[in-house]
Parts: C-alpha cells; structure tokens; sequence
C-alpha cells in the first residue's frame, strides 16, 4: 500500500524532492531538508503522518518542490508525476498546492489511467482549482472545498476563486446544497465532497449525506492550515480503507475535536492542532470508525 | 465498414483576455505563451473590454497568475487581465471576524488574521496567495 502526497511549498530554494517525511513539531523533515509547519502542503502532510504512524501504516511518500509562484516548482511536480504515476500506482493520489496549469492537469490525469490500479484521486487548493477549470473535476474521488471554494466549483463561468460571481459567493452557509448541486450539474465537483466550514458537509454523488457542526471552534478558521489538515486527515483514512464517506466525516470530527483538545485561538499554530490527534485517535476513533485494534505495521 | 475515429482535441476554456497597447506586443505574448504550452489564441476584444489595441490574446483565468509571472521573466508588455465571463470583476467582498483580541479577515479564498492589540499578523496569507490575482504583487 502506497500513498503519495504532492504540493508546493513556498521555500524556493527547496528542489523536487521525494522521499519519506517525519512530523517533527513545529517542522516537517523531509530528507535533509526542514520545512516549517505552518500551512498548506506541510500541514496536509503532517496530519497524514499523524494519522498513518497512529494506524501503523507505512508513511505516505511525500514530493515536494518549492514554488514562489513563479510556476517553475509546479510544472517540475506535475512533470515528475506523469511520468511516474504509472510505475509508482499508488493507493492514493492526493495533489495540493501548484501553480494551476490545465494542460498539465490534463496529462496527469491521462497519465493516471494508465496506473495498474487506479489510485483513490484527491485534490484540494490550487490542484482541485485546475481539476475543475480543465473539466476533470468528475475523475477525482475527494475534493475538500471550503465555503468559497464550493462557491467556484458551482460557478459555471468561474476558473479562478477569485472571479466567482458574487451572487453566489455572498452566500450563507445554509446555501451549500444548492451550491453542491450546481456543482454536480456542472460536472465540476468530484464523487465525494467535503465541504469545510462552520458546519462541514459530506456530500456523496450530490447528496449530502452528513454534516458535522461539533464541537464548535470557531477560532479554528483563524488558524492557517486547519482546512489542509482535514485534507491530509481524509487521505490518510481513505489509505487506510474507511469508506470515503467515513473517512470525511472522521477527518470533520477529528479536526474540531483538535481544536478543542488544543483549547485553540487565533494565535495557535497548526502544528499544535496536529500534535493533539494521537490523543483523539486514542480517545474517539474507535467510537467513530468501529476500528477498535490498531495491528502492528500491516 | 471502416469507421475513422478523429482525435477529439480538448476545447479551448478561456474566460479571459490579456490586452495590450501594440498589435506587435499580443503577437509576442501569444508566442511566448505557446512556447511554454500554454493553450491560448489571438482574438478581438469586445468593445466595451477594449483598451490598446484590437488585438488581445485569451486565456484561462485559472492559469493568470503563471502567465504573468512568465512574462515578467521573459519581458513581455501587456495592459491588464480581464475577465470575459461572470461577474466581470474581481471578487473584493470582505469579511471580518472578530475574536476576544484578534480579528480575521477574508477576501474570496484569502485569510489574514492580526492581533487587534499589537498589529502582529498571527497568521499570514497561505500558499493561495500565490496564485491569487487578489494578492498580485501590483
């Protein structure tokens, strides 16, 4: 069982580099190399190794590149990865952070199918930004949009976030089944979506199927990296074979329960919410998954 | 009877246009962009877009902030980006939260929370920033 993780990180001095990460706190190493664990890419990833060293499970293989936004650090990822995809065939695909390029996108995704089995496909940020606006948004299994998010990917006319119609972006969050089902209309969401926000939804095929709103932590949204850690924490339950549904709603209930373990407020860092979930795990994922006995390295 | 199949070719999304002064300069910028494969074609501009000339080059607002960073590097003039469809315009809706000493705010998918006592940005806007025409660098 492999799980790749992909994404940029704003250092650019960082080369592409692949290998297996360790969570170390307020760092994340990877190689020689030590990446703060601040937001984005290193939160998503640092979460999943939270969750995979709790599971016992062999660590997700990380690829990372520093990226500016100058593009160079992304076009080298997606490069890398479609040429290697095929032999590497991994369990799970999940893409964060890269400078959205759609041609790209779309080899990638070409490059996928030629995979020997074809890997549990997740995209949240920039990734899921250049899914939908290449028109591949329905051969992704997980998107984890927030509330403005949801709001693009219902946008017909939208490619980037920031041009989504206003109607539908000054919405409320009572609003997101509409916007769910444009979305599914559109062709533009993936088989599963979880909507992260104050209530986070888990929508299955444009049904919402259900929605978490405890424990209540609203300085969490204040706190960068709370919506990439639920993304590394749904990748890393799909790797280890919960049902999609299942593995979202665990990721909803985990994050918030974090948060409130970390007694969370806007100056928090997200390396603190993550270093609470071996506790949750410990204390709610038997209650939560059925999964009761954590055998020894599968 | 045998059946040809033809290729299906990818449509062409755009959704924006990129404008310029010179008629010289679009040609440019449609070249260096389709040197680096990026799926772009030379078009009219709408009246009401137009500013320059009558020549711009469409493109795909997703893939906004990469062409510009590309023409920054190889030196390419152009106007402005706008965009073709939706509301025409960039997001600007702001919302605030405050918390007990902190306050957050949120323009489209951009976060930036401050310490209402001190100013101190508790947390700076994340790797979306790079690729948001909301944070350009002008």
């Amino acid at each position: 069982m492999t799980m790749l993780i992909s994404g940029t990180v704003p250092i650019k001095a960082l080369p592409l580099t692949s290998g297996e990460a360790r969570f170390e706190g307020e760092f994340l190493r990877l190689n020689d190399f030590k990446i703060p664990c601040s937001q984005g890419t290193a939160a998503l990833i640092s979460a999943a190794l939270a969750t995979t060293d709790y599971l016992k499970l062999d660590p997700p293989k990380v690829l990372l590149v520093g990226d500016n936004g100058e593009g160079m650090g992304s076009r080298l990822i997606y490069e890398y990865l479609i040429k290697n995809t095929p032999d590497l065939s991994p369990d799970v695909l999940a893409l964060h952070y890269c400078l959205p390029d759609m041609a790209l996108m779309r080899r990638l995704c070409e490059s996928v199918e030629r995979c020997s089995k074809r890997p549990i496909m997740i995209a949240d940020a920039s990734s899921m930004y250049a899914a939908k606006a290449a028109g591949q948004a329905a051969k992704f299994d997980i998107f984890t949009p927030d509330a403005t998010e949801i709001a693009f990917l219902a946008d017909p006319d939208a490619t980037h976030p920031a041009y989504i119609n206003k109607h539908l972006f000054d919405t409320d969050i009572t609003r997101t089944h509409e916007l769910v089902t444009a979305a599914y209309q559109l062709k533009s969401a993936a088989k599963l979506l979880l909507v992260k926000g104050e209530i986070d939804y888990v929508v299955k095929e444009g049904q919402i199927i259900d929605t978490i709103t405890e424990p209540n932590i609203p300085e969490l949204e204040a706190i960068g990296g709370t919506g990439d850690t639920i993304t590394g924490l749904v990748a890393a339950f799909a790797y280890a074979e919960l049902e999609l549904h299942e593995a979202a709603i665990i990721a909803a209930r985990a994050n918030r329960m974090a948060g409130k373990y970390a007694q969370a407020t806007p100056g928090t860092r997200v390396w603190q919410i993550i270093s609470q979930f071996p506790a949750i795990f410990k204390e709610y994922l038997c209650e939560w998954s059925g999964v009761c006995y954590v055998a020894p390295n599968r | 009877m045998m059946v040809f199949k033809r290729k299906k070719k990818p449509s062409f999304e755009g959704g924006g246009l990129l404008l310029f002064e010179k008629v010289e300069e679009a040609i440019r910028a449609e070249k260096a962009l389709k040197g680096e494969n990026y799926r772009v074609k030379l078009v009219a501009p709408p009246p009401a877009l137009r500013k320059g000339c009558d020549l711009a080059v469409e493109i795909n607002l997703v893939e906004q902030m990469g062409i510009e960073r590309l023409f920054k590097q190889k030196d390419v003039a152009y106007l402005e980006v706008v965009p073709l469809k939706g509301d025409g315009e960039l997001l600007e809706i702001v919302k605030l939260t405050n918390f007990e000493d902190a306050t957050m705010v949120k323009a489209g998918n951009m976060k930036v929370t401050f310490d209402r006592n001190t100013g101190i940005i508790l947390m700076p806007p994340g790797e979306d920033a790079l690729i948001s025409p909301i944070f350009m660098p002008n």
